[in-house]
């Protein structure tokens, strides 16, 4: 946890389903049955009129893109810069995305993992963490850091 | 092809005006716009009570009626603000002109202000402790600055496509060599190379110091008349168009299948729509370049580049004055002034006259864009002899 840091309010509209499971250390997403599709951020309905429904996902995920953010940062986050935060495409779906800290371990700060070892489309596993008290929030966990054999460094 | 009715044609912009650009100037934001607004008013032509229409961004502080009694305007019959940050600057000038031309105004100002240059008050550091917004999606993991967000975009862009670092490094230096022939220009006389480019600092891996707008203060403003009362050699809107691709979210646009596939895609598929020009036409373009990757994503969203080649584009000289496109050519959001893109606007107006600190030869036909990063909207500006 950070302390001062800005935080996502837990009341806006067709979000109950996010935070509930959230608040069981789980992660969970609108889909639609009626076309199979999965969607974030939260909405009333799905693009093809069918209802929504909030369902689990696996946590599993790929490294879609990332940035190292350097100084000057909102003061709450200064300390930790250069820090790197990732956007995690959800395994089940193209599109299904969620932007977040990359970790090597589960309970790493937000500034262990370097660009070296970052690599577009790696493995990633959801890891559900407090951001504050009472606030949990998915950070991603870098599961396989090896190249793939074959692959130049 | 056309569609239908159009505004082609039928609407002027008939003046020009801006103050001084700088970091720390003494007139507040208000009397900024009403000195560019006077100006291009006078440049115009026409008396201030003429002026019966008002546009401009939802980011303006200084509410219409105050202009409307600082400078002797109106009544006014139209006004109107356009949002999303730089997206909205053509979009402004394009519901400014579609009242024009329908008669719901006789003479409309579209005005732009900034005294925004001290760090304290940048937009992103006044983000609250509680998020309501979609923003409330990436903050809460650091990701906190526009530049941040566009470095996701970049180096995902960088993953599909290769390697930009060469080209936006002649982006950077190409427009801060506009700047130098633009005494208007906050970074006149400051010249750079690509090893400066290469060796300013990183801020946001993998966009440098360079890659950044500038921070200024200043204003900027146009006064659109209807076509056949601005006289014969003038200035007319060919165009005009905004665009918001399903799925868009300003800024931190991480959540649809493509989101390379930004909203200029679509907003470019309508100017083209609108209008019996093609990207072949085009003489001079202003891309919104708060960022230097979104020239590259805007030279590939209308046209002048295929999916993944604007680098190259680039790197073959393509921007600079020789080149195929001469691009941001006062030097733009990066080296002139940084007011969302409004005075990209006032130098396509100064090209089409002939007016360019550094002048495209017969120029016809001019391209303007906002920020692709938002909901955005573009203009083809046309010269009419
Ligand atoms: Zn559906």
């Amino acid at each position: 946890m950070i302390a001062d840091i800005p935080l996502p309010s837990r009341h806006g509209p067709f979000e109950q389903g996010l935070w509930a499971a959230l608040d069981r250390g789980e992660l969970a997403h609108q889909h639609c049955a009626a076309c199979d599709s999965w969607h974030f951020p939260p909405r009333w309905r799905c693009h093809c009129g069918g209802a929504l429904e909030y369902r689990p996902v696996s946590g599993k995920a790929h490294l879609w893109s990332w940035t190292q953010v350097h100084p000057p940062v909102l003061p709450a986050f200064a300390p930790f810069a250069p820090y790197v935060v990732g956007i995690a495409e959800l395994v089940e779906a193209p599109g299904l995305r969620m932007v977040g800290s990359l970790l090597i371990a589960a309970d790493d700060p937000i500034n262990r993992v370097q660009p070296a070892q970052l690599r577009i489309g790696m493995p990633l596993a959801a890891v559900v963490r407090e951001i504050a008290p009472g606030l949990p929030w998915p950070a991603w966990q870098i599961i396989e850091t090896e190249q793939p054999a074959g692959e130049a460094s | 092809m056309t569609q239908g009715v159009t505004i082609a044609g039928k609407v002027a912009i008939a003046g020009i005006g801006q103050t001084r650009f700088g970091k720390g100037l003494e007139p507040s934001e208000r009397e900024l716009a009403c000195m560019a607004i006077d100006a291009a008013i006078r440049d115009a032509g026409i008396a201030p009570g003429e002026v019966d229409g008002l546009a401009s961004y939802t980011l303006e502080a200084t509410p219409d009626f105050e202009l409307v009694r600082d400078l002797g305007l109106g009544p006014l019959h139209f006004f109107s603000q356009v949002g999303h940050g730089g997206g909205a600057g053509p979009g402004a000038v394009g519901q400014a002109a579609m009242a024009v031309a329908t008669g719901q105004a006789r003479a409309a100002v579209v005005w732009r202000s900034r005294k925004r240059s001290a760090a304290a008050s940048r937009v992103w550091a006044q983000t609250s402790t509680v998020l309501e917004d979609h923003w409330k999606w990436s903050r809460p993991s650091g990701l906190l600055r526009p530049v941040d967000e566009v470095a996701m975009l970049a180096q995902r862009y960088i993953h599909e496509h290769g390697a930009i670092a060469s080209a936006l490094a002649r982006i950077a230096v190409t427009l801060r060599d506009y700047a130098c022939a633009n005494p208007a220009a906050q970074m006149h006389g400051r010249p750079i190379t690509a090893a400066d480019y290469h060796a300013s600092r990183m801020v946001a891996d993998p966009l440098r110091l360079f890659d950044n707008c500038l921070e200024s203060d200043g204003a900027a403003a146009l006064v659109l008349l209807p076509a056949d009362r601005a006289g014969k050699d003038c200035v007319v809107v060919e165009a005009f168009a905004q665009g918001l691709v399903t799925g868009h979210q300003s800024m931190a646009d991480f959540h649809r299948p493509d989101p390379l596939k930004s909203s200029s895609h679509v907003t470019a598929a309508k100017l083209w729509s609108m209008t019996r020009f093609t990207p072949a036409d085009v003489q001079v373009a202003q891309f919104y370049d708060a960022f230097s990757p979104l020239i590259l994503f805007s030279l590939e969203a209308y046209g002048f580049a295929p999916s993944g080649a604007a680098a190259r584009f680039v790197e073959e000289g393509g921007i600079g004055p020789a080149g195929r496109l001469p691009c941001n050519t006062s030097g733009g959001s990066l080296s002139e002034a940084y007011l969302h893109g409004f005075n990209l606007i006032v130098e396509a107006v100064r090209q089409l006259r002939g007016q360019a600190s550094t002048q495209v030869a017969n120029a016809g036909l001019a391209l303007v864009t906002g920020c692709d990063a938002t909901p955005n909207s573009a203009l083809l500006l046309r010269r009419q002899a």
